[in-house]
């Protein structure tokens, strides 16, 4: 079941990525969605997301507006707060300490060269 | 064409679904508006692409709505209990101060014989009046408004030439009633008490159906409902144990042992 441990390993993650993801541009869920699969990160349903993004929402991470398409509905659109931005630093350190100490343990910790 | 015309059909069912679960479980009615024209929108865009509406919202529609939900009755970031009454658990010396305040005012008034005309009791019953109602608007939780009311009615008396004690004892008596009152209106328009949503498994009991650990996820059977179940405990719930829900993460109950 390799994918089904990678897509929870991303559930973890989620919200960071989303994060990551505005702070580019502001963007709107489906297109979150493409992005992530574009980095070949597979969610097991699309609508995870959106928890994630009215928490961070609440949060006052992000902000969320919506924006007439052309022949569909509107669709809402997020873009990155000040605090979200300076969030998504810190986060971006913790995961860097956390990747590396999780990537000597897999290495056995013992035979660095 | 014909499957995508098929899916077109089910994104109605799923939103319509996912509506009513939200209007159920008390969740904003803007908030709500918000969701359903984001899903919807995400929905066309996914059938448009070939996919099914299930690639979306997962295979359990009401599990995803709940997840959802559950974004909004987050207790870091919506108000409970406690933060919602704070504005209406004043302080008791605040409101002895105000009634002190405008005692005092009123009896400077009286000890003044030179002074002892309707006209300045009205002026100063009103202008307090006037200030309180004001105060009220910039502070929280129906209070000044009760001191308001009081010295709207001393106003009255002293026009219809009630004196000065009595005109006090008015002002009293009415504030006092009134902050009486509207302590138990603002407890009665708290928000509900009542948990709703999955909010309302939170202190159940349940039985372990597969086993849970730290490390794994298993289930639980609260009532008539098998839900997905993790534990922050060191401890492993084997099959048949009995536990208690302590909160609910996402779509999965947070339990621990029956103590």
């Amino acid at each position: 079941m390799p994918v089904e441990h990678s897509s929870q390993l991303l559930k973890g993650v989620l919200d960071m990525c989303l994060l990551a993801i505005i702070d580019e541009e502001p963007s709107y869920g489906y297109e979150m969605v493409t992005k992530l699969q574009d980095r070949g990160l597979h969610l097991v349903s699309e609508g995870s997301i959106y928890p994630l993004l009215s928490r961070l929402q609440r949060q006052g991470l992000i902000d969320g507006y919506f924006v007439e398409s052309t022949g569909g509905p509107p669709r809402k659109y997020y873009r990155i707060e000040h605090t979200g931005r300076e969030r998504l630093k810190e986060w971006t350190l913790e995961w860097d300490d956390l990747t590396s100490g999780v990537k000597e343990v897999l290495n056995g910790g013992g035979d660095e060269t | 064409m014909e499957v995508e015309m098929k899916h077109e059909a089910d994104v109605e069912t799923v939103v319509a679904e996912c509506v009513t679960y939200w209007t159920s479980t008390a969740v904003p009615r803007r908030a709500t508006k918000e969701m359903q024209a984001e899903l919807t929108a995400h929905l066309h865009d996914a059938v448009a692409e070939g996919k099914t509406p299930s690639t979306v919202v997962g295979p359990d529609v009401r599990s995803f709505a709940e997840s959802w939900a559950s974004a909004y009755r987050d207790p870091r970031t919506v108000p409970q209990e406690g933060t919602a009454t704070a504005a209406t658990r004043l302080p008791w010396w605040v409101a002895v101060g105000a009634i002190a305040l405008v005692t005092a005012g009123a009896l400077a008034i009286e000890r003044k014989k030179d002074m002892d005309d309707i006209g300045i009791q009205i002026a100063f019953w009103a202008v307090t009046a006037v200030a309180l109602a004001i105060g009220e608007i910039f502070t929280a939780g129906f209070f000044l408004i009760s001191f308001a009311a009081g010295a709207g009615v001393a106003a009255a008396l002293a026009a219809s030439g009630v004196n000065e004690p009595i005109q006090i004892l008015v002002f009293l008596v009415v504030s006092v009633i009134g902050l009486v009152w509207t302590r138990q209106y603002a407890l009665q328009t708290r928000p509900p008490l009542i948990p709703v949503g999955a909010d309302r498994y939170v202190g159940q009991e349940g039985v372990v159906e597969r086993a849970i650990s730290r490390h794994s996820a298993g289930r639980v059977r609260v009532g008539s409902e098998d839900w997905r179940a993790v534990t922050d405990s060191t401890e492993t719930f084997d099959v048949d144990a009995a536990v208690t829900v302590v909160a609910i993460r996402g779509t999965s109950l947070v339990v621990e042992g029956n103590e």
